[in-house]
């Protein structure tokens, strides 16, 4: 019942973003790209609203792989991460995508106590990203990702 | 003793003096004796020449060292020689009326007895024999009437024995036998002396082995008597049970004295069941020494029962101390709770995160829609901000929240007044004071968010630790800050309060996790958390606290100037986490 609420809401969030967000990115090219990357759809979607409502251009990824992709093709500024996800988690995609992409700034997001181990292992091949704890709240997300 | 005047042949009797002197010499000597050789040997000489034989021999049972009897003989006189190689005496007619005890046989010439020379393989004396006519058989008994031998005499003459030799011989063998009985007795009882000192050494091994194992397992004993109540405690009891050695003390008394109320019915309740029951009995129980140090210890002992009786008497048993053991099972049983919630906050934070997360952030889109109603926008953000809460409770407890960041230097004045200033409004509204006494320059190299969020639930504690009802003075807490210089450098912070005290039941608990004295509000984490990071820092924390009349609770935290590294695992070494 949750994804049917949300499924319309949020996938219009996503790829059919309300008019006023859509036309600002028209108006300005500088709007920061953001590509939100959750196997939570739910999650993924919401934030998405949330950031495309204040100020930002941002897509879904529901996976690592996906998120691989949709960096290639959108090459976002910013990309906002869970960690654990299956098949291909959130520190080996951020590492994946940070080769192509050097000056991307990944902010990690987990609501698991691991991630600061996976974290580290990220550090030990030389990548050093940053971590928001979730649950956080959106205007907190917002306040954090303005900061530069 | 020389025997019989040589080469004089037939009857050569000596006189009745001398006959007389001979045998007294002889029974002076047998009586003093106490070689079986000697006496057998003078006995036969005496015999010989008491009664002029030509040929002399002594048979004599003897007993082994294995107990089991053996015949020896000893001959004498000039025609001994000629018997040396001879075999023993069979149990003929004739040898067996000696042999047997049954009396004397004199015989003026054996060959012409009806008992001589009926007996195969020689009928006769075997080959090599000195002739014998004249013959004198003595049996010699104990007193008990036991056969010892027998002394037996001859010569190659006929009718050489007189009556008189005859009295003259049996009183010999008289004397020989109890001489032969004294050297029995003597060996008897040499035999059993020395069976005493080699159970007696045996013994003292035993003990000695039982002394030490008890001292290797620092087990000192006790015995208690059932009808008079008093214990018999030994070296290492009387130290483990706080008593004055040599003085007597009954159970109840000692009880009484130094075992802890708590564990008082435990310790009575396991004798009496093995009181009823017979069988082992133990237990174990706190005892508080008179300085006031609290010690474990384990009794255990089995009844013991009057001599040839079913009743029981009292027990036996040994007490050691096991306050180390005690404080390690304590310790693992803490560190598998502390392992097993862990795990368990790791999958809640998990499950929990993620919906919280996601609610959060619906409860804001509807919040932040221009086309929700004010009042439906009011509604939402009362539930936006009780969802803060969860999602603070849900950090905080869970264990979550990890400082993601590298040990850096902490400047704990700076910390320690942030944190006041946090929770100045709470204090301001519950009238309490909190003062600062810190020295400058209070650094220490730590986790920062650790670090305040140890400090944090102390102070909440502190001013939770206030009941509301107190409204005569104001509430105080201070803080007191120092460096500690010594064997490990650091810094000592106390934080104390002048509240309600912790209660003597719960003091032992406060730092479980899931332990809470604040009902509703309280997770039971908070303390289980600082220990655990002031710890991991390599600190210690302690508390003393007074619940009567003023009360109050110190707790007293001392963080080293660096913590212990954390080994960060290696990248090929880490096992790869996926959920």
């Amino acid at each position: 019942m949750q994804t049917t609420l949300l499924s319309s809401d949020s996938l219009k969030g996503s790829y059919d973003p309300v008019p006023d967000a859509n036309s600002a990115a028209k108006l300005d090219a500088h709007l920061p790209r953001i590509l939100v990357v959750d196997d939570e759809a739910l999650i993924a979607d919401t934030i998405v609203q949330i950031l495309n409502r204040s100020g930002f251009i941002a897509e879904a990824a529901y996976g690592g792989k996906e998120a691989i992709e949709a960096a290639r093709r959108i090459i976002p500024e910013i990309i906002l991460s869970d960690v654990l996800m299956p098949h291909l988690d959130g520190v080996e995609a951020a590492i994946a995508i940070q080769k192509f992409l050097p000056d991307t700034r990944i902010v990690l997001f987990s609501g698991q106590a691991a991630t600061v181990e996976i974290l580290a292992r990220a550090r030990g091949r030389g990548y050093h990203f940053e971590l928001l704890a979730k649950p956080l709240h959106p205007t907190q997300l917002l306040k954090h990702l303005r900061q530069s | 003793m020389e025997p019989t005047s040589q080469g004089v042949p037939g009857p050569a009797a000596p006189q009745n003096e001398e006959r007389l002197r001979l045998l007294i010499e002889t029974g002076l000597l047998l009586a003093s004796e106490r070689s079986l050789d000697v006496i057998v040997q003078a006995a036969l000489d005496a015999g010989l020449y008491l009664c002029g034989a030509r040929f002399g021999a002594f048979f004599y049972n003897n007993i082994g060292v294995d107990g089991e009897p053996y015949r020896l003989y000893k001959f004498s006189g000039p025609d001994a020689d000629a018997c040396a190689a001879l075999p023993m005496p069979r149990p003929t007619e004739l040898f067996n009326v000696t042999f047997l005890g049954q009396g004397i046989v004199r015989s003026d010439d054996i060959t012409l007895d009806p008992r001589y020379g009926q007996n195969p393989p020689f009928a006769g004396m075997p080959p090599g024999h000195a002739p014998v006519r004249s013959y004198l058989a003595v049996p010699v008994r104990s007193r008990g009437g036991d056969v010892l031998g027998g002394l037996l005499y001859g010569h190659p003459d006929a009718g050489v024995f007189a009556p008189a030799s005859e009295d003259l011989v049996a009183t010999i063998a008289s004397q020989a036998a109890v001489a032969i009985d004294n050297v029995r007795l003597s060996e008897r009882l040499t035999r059993e002396i020395s069976l005493v000192d080699a159970a007696r050494s045996l013994q003292r091994q035993t003990s000695n082995r039982l002394r030490q194992a008890l001292d290797a397992a620092q087990l000192g004993t006790w015995s208690w008597d059932r009808a008079t109540d008093l214990l018999d405690l030994d070296e290492r009891a009387d130290q483990l049970l706080h008593t004055t050695p040599h003085v007597p003390i009954t159970r109840t008394e000692l009880r009484r004295r130094i075992v802890i109320a708590e564990d008082k019915g435990k310790a009575t309740e396991s004798l009496w069941r093995s009181l009823a029951a017979g069988g082992i009995y133990s237990g174990e129980y706190r005892v508080d020494a008179p300085n006031g140090l609290r010690t474990w210890v384990s009794a255990s002992g089995i009844t013991t029962f009057a001599p040839e009786s079913s009743e029981v008497a009292g027990m036996i048993g040994t007490i050691q101390d096991i306050t180390a053991r005690k404080t390690q099972e304590a310790a693992l049983c803490q560190s598998e709770k502390l392992a097993a919630t862990g795990r368990l906050a790791a999958s809640i934070a998990h499950e929990i995160n993620n919906p919280l997360e996601a609610v959060t952030n619906l409860i804001y889109l509807a919040r932040t829609d221009p086309e929700v109603p004010t009042p439906i926008q009011l509604l939402l953000e009362a539930a936006d901000s009780e969802l803060a809460r969860v999602a603070q409770i849900a950090q905080q407890t869970l264990g979550f929240f990890r400082d993601t960041t590298r040990p850096v230097e902490i400047d704990l004045n700076k910390l320690l007044h942030s944190v006041v200033d946090l929770f100045a409004r709470k204090m301001i509204s519950r009238k309490i004071v909190c003062t600062l006494d810190l020295e400058p320059g209070l650094c220490i190299h730590g986790l920062q968010g650790e670090i305040r969020q140890v400090f944090s639930n102390l102070v909440v504690n502190a001013i939770d630790a206030f009941s509301s009802a107190s409204v005569s003075k104001p509430d105080r807490i201070h803080i007191r800050g120092r460096h500690l210089r010594g064997r490990r450098d650091g810094v000592s912070i106390l934080i104390s309060d002048e509240g309600a005290g912790i209660a003597s039941q719960v003091r032992e608990r406060i730092f479980s996790p899931f332990f809470t004295t604040k009902q509703s509000t309280g997770t039971g984490l908070g303390l289980w958390v600082t220990r655990g990071f002031v710890e991991k820092h390599g600190g210690s924390i302690r508390f003393r606290t007074r619940t009567g009349d003023p009360s109050g609770t110190i707790f007293r935290v001392f963080l080293p100037g660096k913590m212990p590294a954390i080994g960060y695992p290696a990248d090929n070494a880490s096992p790869r986490l996926r959920v």
